[in-house]
């Protein structure tokens, strides 16, 4: 079932008792004075309880979503990361995990959190995570939706908001319901820079007090242009562009902002062993997407942190073997063969091996990948077409 | 005025006609289908019309009983080297230029081409929850081929099934494929479909 922060406290050392029910501001420091108090729902005939109203109907779309991720180890671990930044608004906030392998997190103002698959398999620590949840956070510790939406109002563009509103209420629980929507909601309720930048410097606070490394965020921000920097979609490309306004800016702010912040903990392994229930299927869902380009320079920012184990090795084989481009079965074909000298080689590595040996008319090799397959794999459910691969040359 | 009207009338009708999304499919012994192959058809079948989709949809039929959404025949009739499975439309909603699908070549081994469905279909349907099993070898018509299972839940939350068989017949890829949900549609006409299938027979000039 969907975790809920709320109902689950998550065991959460930092959670005091549940706030009243308060609109009284309070400010530690770290955010604003106009911050959300925990505990606070605005009042349900006020301008900010539509906006609530709203949200809590798309998070009941989204409850029900079959691409929601139930895994409960999954759901603590990144629930975790949310309490010991968010402290005493752990039990006001609602995580879901979404099956979208697309670099996003996002927090709506009635405390939904949204985890996108595509950012776990990004991160390369706990820090790095506990940044993007770090910054999501800020927006909504600051209610900056809020203020966006008022903002929007006093401009009498209620058409505008009034399509969000309904695009909302949709059904959310795709690739491409949430994909429209957030497009929606980022084109509606852009922050401002000034937004974005309060949001940078309360979330490296954030993690400074929560113990993680501030250093990190940088550092996601910087791979994210370094990936986005080969997509084949122009606007994507360059970092100035209207979808990214300012990336570069915003990596120096957080170097600048992390400066005066020394310590804190990074813990690659804890993210690595945490997740590793769901690995393959980040790999998985990223190699369908069928964006070679982004996919190896992930595949080579994952590898700066972490030796290359058989699981990176095969699905950079896997990248270059679907792409088929010149050169590609070279380089697939060493990547398998490296990944089958790892320990705990997955049995399709041996598979995709016999295919790119298939393809290179090197029979000798591709009937002893395939028999190895079978032998690792025997109750695969490709088994009959294996085996006639292997008929077929014999 | 119905002098005038009258003409109006007929080429409205006539836009109407040419515009409707489906055209009909009656139930016949060996139906041609694009000059390629026949198949036989047992009860009547609505054929989604190409022209009416807006877009060149390449070498794809698509054939339905209550509709697309609750059960789909997918045909695809000699996909070239270096094309897509698909072309599809891309939806007005969209401003977002998108990566080009990726194509079928020639020398794909039958694992490859269910890989590639199975990517295309992910794309078709936006979403994750798409698994391919049971890649097995099979008939189309009297070429060798494969056949597989494909299960998917797209956004409207359903899970659906389905079956492709297909073969490589030349350089050009020949794929008939079935889906509807997996509560109803899709093991209601199965059986059916699975008949429609087995009578497929390529004509002798057809490549």
């Amino acid at each position: 079932m969907t975790s809920l922060l709320g109902r689950r406290h998550f065991g959460c050392a930092f959670c005091a008792a549940a706030g009243a029910l308060t609109t009284s501001c309070v400010s530690d420091g770290t955010t604003s004075p106009g911050a959300l108090a925990p505990g606070y729902r605005p009042d349900a005939a006020s301008d900010e309880g539509g906006l609530w109203a709203t949200m809590d109907k798309a998070e009941s779309e989204l409850k029900r979503s079959r691409f929601v991720v139930r895994d409960a180890a999954i759901n603590r671990y990144v629930g975790d990361i949310a309490c010991r930044l968010g402290k005493d608004h752990c039990r006001d906030l609602r995580l879901y995990v979404i099956r979208t392998p697309v670099f996003n997190a996002t927090m709506a103002p009635n405390g939904m959190m949204q985890v996108w698959t595509g950012l776990l398999l990004r991160v390369q620590d706990e820090a790095q995570l506990a940044a993007v949840i770090g910054h999501e956070m800020a927006h909504y510790l600051e209610r900056h939706t809020l203020q966006r939406f008022r903002d929007i109002r006093a401009k009498a563009d209620l058409a505008t908001f009034l399509t969000m509103g309904l695009a909302l209420a949709g059904p959310i629980g795709s690739v491409a319901g949430l994909a429209a929507q957030m497009a929606l909601l980022a084109s509606v309720f852009a922050f401002s820079r000034e937004q974005e930048r309060d949001a940078d410097r309360i979330g490296s606070e954030l993690m400074a007090r929560a113990g993680f490394a501030p250093g990190r965020a940088a550092d996601v921000w910087e791979q994210l242009i370094a990936e986005l920097a080969v997509s084949t979609i122009p606007a994507e490309r360059d970092p100035f562009s209207a979808t990214h306004p300012d990336m570069s800016e915003r990596v120096q702010n957080l170097r600048a902002l992390a400066a005066d912040k020394p310590g804190g903990e990074a813990a690659p392994d804890r993210l690595r062993l945490a997740l590793a229930s769901l690995r393959t299927t980040l790999f998985q869902d990223e190699i369908r997407l069928r964006q070679p380009a982004r996919s190896l320079v992930v595949f080579d920012q994952l590898r700066r942190t972490i030796p290359e184990d058989a699981e990176l090795a095969f699905y950079t084989g896997e990248v270059h073997r679907l792409r088929d481009q010149e050169g590609d079965n070279r380089l697939a074909r060493e990547a398998y063969e490296r990944a089958v000298a790892l320990p705990k080689p997955p049995a399709e590595a041996y598979r995709s091996l016999g295919l790119v040996a298939r393809r290179d008319g090197d029979t000798p090799t591709a009937n002893f990948a395939f028999r190895r397959y079978l032998d690792l794999a025997p109750r695969a459910s490709d088994r009959q077409i294996i085996l006639s691969y292997i008929t077929q040359t014999s | 005025m119905n002098r005038i009207l009258r003409p109006i009338t007929l080429l409205a009708l006539l836009a109407l006609v040419s515009c409707a999304p489906f055209m009909l499919v009656p139930a016949a012994q060996q139906q041609d289908v694009r000059g390629v192959f026949t198949i036989d058809v047992f009860r009547p079948w609505n054929r989604v019309n190409p022209q009416a989709a807006g877009a060149d949809q390449g070498p794809t039929e698509s054939w339905t009983i209550d509709g697309p959404g609750l059960d789909q025949l997918l045909m695809l009739v000699g996909v070239a080297n270096g094309d897509p499975l698909l072309k599809p439309v891309q939806p007005a909603t969209s401003s977002q230029p998108r990566e080009p699908l990726p194509p079928f070549r020639a020398g794909m081994a039958p694992n490859e081409v269910m890989e590639l469905y199975e990517a295309t279909l992910v794309r078709l349907f936006q979403t994750t929850l798409f698994e391919t099993r049971n890649l097995r070898p099979a008939k189309l018509g009297d070429d060798d081929g494969f056949r597989f299972d494909y299960a998917y839940t797209a956004k409207d939350n359903i899970d659906r099934h389905g079956l492709a068989v297909g073969a490589v017949r030349g350089d050009r890829l020949y794929v008939v494929a079935f889906h509807g949900p997996r509560v109803h549609h899709f093991p209601a006409f199965r059986d059916e479909v699975e008949r429609m299938i087995a009578s497929i027979r390529f004509k002798a000039a057809a490549k």
